[in-house]
């Protein structure tokens, strides 16, 4: 049978151009679909909890602080290490500043940082180390420095994040979410900002894999065939 | 290679297959789709720069304690002009006026302000609709949301929280395809965002076998060689052989080729239902003198006996130096060869003789009742193509044709001998019926393959397989009778012509049945032969009463053949029977034979291939 003869060689042909990334494809999207997400956003790994505001510990007065940090655009209330804070925003820039003294509030320090989490930390692991970083590593390329970087001494590497000038949780990073990102970098073959599913290369491999799959159809027809008389 | 590994990848290819089409077509739509299209960014306006926060707000601590219940965080943010307090905790999220204290709910004006805002585009929003509980389209929120519509091409759907006034989602005509294209790729068909599914997994494990399995085929079906261009490896004489060892044909091949890819090449497809694949045990060859040790997909196809004689799936046999191979016994069927149409003759209106030059002599295989199989093309032929000569246009211009005649797909018609070879001095001399009937009351229908022969004319080029056929003359001096009918001409003129060449003396007879006489052809041949030859004696018998003349017998050929001669007959048992015409008068005459005692044996047939 003609049809199948060419219906073969294509298939193979093709799977030499698409096959090591449609290999790929299927290793990274069963690891994706097979581990839940919300193992892979690491919810169990760190959990932010908080008291209820109390107007007692506000005191400072806002028209104050208006005054104090000239275009203030808007500010947020928060609980931070059971003390009550202002968050101050100033454009793009934040201060923290203490909600009953008024008094701004410098940069966590690394001891703060510890405290802090080892606050958010739900492993049975240790903080290992702590960094100050000023340049976001790439695991949390898009989230605002300066940021604490803390280690910690688990199976899966965990690694919190936290934002050195408002002591908000940034991101919670394990082996599993870097499994994950690092399979999703193959999965839609942006190898540089691991984001970006509109790539040329994504486009034309998806191309020829929609061909590899239907060349594969294809082949499947003559396949159950078996030993009826040829003619 | 592993034969199970083969099997289970195209199982598991069987249920996957599909699938694996969605994830590859669905990849390839999500990555062409502009992904600031799908995330609404093109009707999006630049986000305005936050205004400073006004003097004279109420105190942040009397909103606390005016609240009444636990807040976890208090923030300022703005609901369209209207500067508030947003207080949450844990689950809920509620506004209050941060001049008055007053709660604040946003109202559709209020929505239709922010929604307007947040837009830019031609579209003009269309009064907000109120949802009280989420919808997929705003997907993850679940609380009560505002929904605007702006009547622009997107389709842009602008979502808003009625809880703060929040924008939720920006939707939009692009969005909702790339979001139906991500359902097929996550096999999630209800919540559609959920590829943590078990059918996804599943499918998802059987597409890695897939993958893996594919690689080892790959990987192990692959030769080396055939990453050298064609033209860079050496050349091998591959010959082919018939099972009786004729040489049929030498064939060029590149090292590294396999036997089938070889063949393929040049055009002799081997027997297989697979391709070439090693999973269907069809195009096994035997390898003349010392055959390669044998493979685990020769060991599966094949019997030891087999394997023995040096047979080996040429899909899995690599030409690595010149090498003989024999073809299966029905070589011929892909042993193609190729003729000129030399000359046409019409001997009735609906038979004609095409006299063939094939473009190399053949041999002493095509022996009369032998047939070809003649390979015809698709077509579509105008109705003018099919020329008659003038005497028949009575005939011709009966039929109701259509137009156009078509044929689809190619296909094989066969056609006997109907003259030997050695008499045509070398040619292939056919007898092909114009094969026309009524299926319903007026469409005509044609013959797929009469129309093609019949639009051909001298220096044409035809295709053909063969020859094929076990219908012969026997060996020995036997009395010999031949009955046919219509196109049955064919063989047993061929035959009678041979044997009355090759100096037979035994009696011959041949009753030959027509409708009428403009049906019947070579009937001016056959007297002049029976007038030359006093061994031979020929019968016209013909059906119709109309047109009945000198010479023939009215009635259906095998009844008076009856009558005729075989009632009489003192010795029927010695005599052999050569039969060959239209289904019906072969059964006929079949029946009537055993009737008479004759033995299966004596009687030779050609079922007309009908």
């Amino acid at each position: 049978m003609k049809l199948a003869f060419w219906a073969r060689r294509a298939h193979r042909w093709i799977a030499l151009v698409v096959g090591v990334q449609a290999l790929l494809w299927m290793l990274s999207g069963l690891y994706m679909t097979a581990i839940p997400i919300e193992l892979i956003h690491g919810d169990h790994l760190a959990h932010v909890e908080a008291e209820p505001l109390s107007e007692v510990a506000v005191r400072a007065d806002t028209s104050v602080l208006s005054e104090r940090y000239p275009d203030l655009t808007g500010f947020r209330l928060k609980q931070l290490m059971g003390q009550t804070v202002y968050e101050l925003h100033q454009g793009g820039k934040t201060t923290l500043v203490d909600s009953t003294t008024g008094v701004e509030l410098p940069p966590l320090d690394e001891h703060q940082a510890r405290q802090l989490a080892s606050s958010f930390y739900r492993g049975d692991g240790t903080i290992q180390s702590m960094h100050l970083l000023e340049e976001a590593p790439s695991e949390v390329a898009k989230r605002p420095v300066p940021l604490w970087q803390a280690n910690f001494s688990d199976r899966g590497h965990t690694t919190l994040y936290l934002s050195a000038t408002t002591g908000e949780l940034l991101a919670r990073r394990h082996s599993f979410w870097r499994l994950y990102d690092f399979l999703w970098m193959f999965h839609i073959m942006d190898y540089e900002t691991r984001s970006n599913v509109n790539n040329g290369l994504m486009r034309v491999a998806a191309s020829v894999g929609l061909l590899f799959a239907i060349s594969g159809i294809w082949l499947l027809i003559y396949s159950f065939r078996k030993r009826k008389a040829a003619i | 290679m592993k034969p199970w590994i083969r099997k289970l990848h195209k199982w598991v290819g069987l249920i996957i297959a599909a699938q694996f089409a969605i994830w590859t077509g669905s990849g390839l739509i999500m990555s062409l789709l502009d992904h600031d299209a799908v995330e609404g960014r093109v009707h999006r306006a630049h986000p305005r720069e936050m205004p400073s926060w006004p003097a004279g707000m109420l105190a942040p601590q009397r909103v606390l304690a005016d609240a009444g219940r636990p807040v976890q965080t208090l923030e300022t943010t703005w609901l369209a002009d209207r500067p508030v307090y947003r207080l949450a905790d844990k689950a809920d999220v509620w506004l209050v006026d941060a001049r008055t204290g007053h709660g604040v709910t946003v109202a559709a004006a209020v929505a239709a302000i922010i929604a307007a805002r947040d837009y830019i585009g031609g579209g003009r929003p269309e009064t907000p609709e109120f949802l009280p509980k989420a919808n997929t389209e705003t997907r993850g929120y679940d609380g009560p949301a505002w929904r605007v519509s702006f009547s622009d091409g997107d389709d842009t759907t602008i979502y808003l929280s009625a809880q703060d006034g929040r924008i939720l989602q920006r939707r939009n005509a692009t969005w909702r395809l790339f979001d139906t294209v991500m359902m097929l790729h996550f096999m999630d068909y209800s919540g559609r965002q959920n590829f943590n599914n078990p059918l996804a997994i599943l499918a998802g494990s059987g597409g890695l076998w897939m993958a893996l399995s594919g690689m080892w085929l790959l990987i192990a079906s692959f030769r080396l060689s055939e990453f050298t261009p064609v033209r860079w490896r050496r050349k091998r004489d591959l010959g082919v052989y018939a099972p009786d060892g004729t040489k049929l044909r030498l064939v060029e091949s590149r090292e590294g080729d396999s036997v089938f890819l070889a063949l393929g090449r040049s055009g002799l497809h081997l027997p297989s239902n697979c391709g070439g694949g090693q999973s269907c045990g069809l195009c096994a060859v035997r390898v003349r003198g010392h055959a390669p040790p044998s493979t685990s997909s020769d060991r599966e196809h094949l019997t030891a006996s087999r394997l023995k004689l040096g047979y080996r799936l040429a899909c899995n046999l690599p030409v690595h130096a010149d090498l003989e191979v024999e073809v299966p016994g029905d070589a011929e069927l892909w042993v193609e060869q190729t003729a000129i149409v030399e000359r046409i003759t019409a001997v009735t209106p609906f038979l004609r003789e095409i006299r063939l030059l094939p473009s190399s002599p053949v041999g002493r295989e095509f022996q009369p009742g032998s047939y070809l199989q003649v390979h015809i093309p698709d077509y579509a032929l105008p109705r003018q193509h099919i020329a008659h000569p003038e005497e028949h246009r009575d005939e011709w211009s009966a039929l109701d044709l259509p137009a156009t005649l078509v044929s689809k797909e190619p296909i094989r018609r066969s056609y006997s001998l109907s003259l030997p070879v050695e008499k045509a001095d070398g040619h292939l001399t056919l007898l092909a019926r114009f094969s026309v009937g009524s299926s319903s009351s007026k469409r005509q229908f044609v013959g797929k393959g009469s129309a093609y022969l019949y639009s051909l004319k001298p220096g044409d080029s035809l295709r053909f397989s063969g020859p094929f056929g076990d219908f012969a003359l026997r060996p020995g001096d036997r009395e010999k009778i031949f009955i046919g009918g219509g196109a049955g001409m064919a063989p047993l003129r061929a035959m009678i012509h041979s044997r009355l060449d090759q100096g037979g003396r035994e009696r011959i007879h041949f009753w030959y049945g027509a409708r009428h006489r403009g049906e019947a052809p070579y009937i001016d041949e056959m007297a002049e032969l029976a007038s030359r030859h006093s061994n031979f004696t020929w019968h016209l018998v013909l059906s119709e009463v109309a047109g009945q003349g000198a010479g023939s017998i009215q009635g259906l050929v095998h009844e008076a053949t009856h009558e005729g001669l075989l009632r009489d007959h003192p010795n029927l048992q010695s005599c052999e029977f050569y039969l060959c015409g239209p289904p019906g008068m072969l059964s006929a005459t079949i029946k009537l034979l055993r009737s008479l005692g004759i033995d299966d044996e004596r009687i030779a047939f050609d079922d007309f291939k009908i």
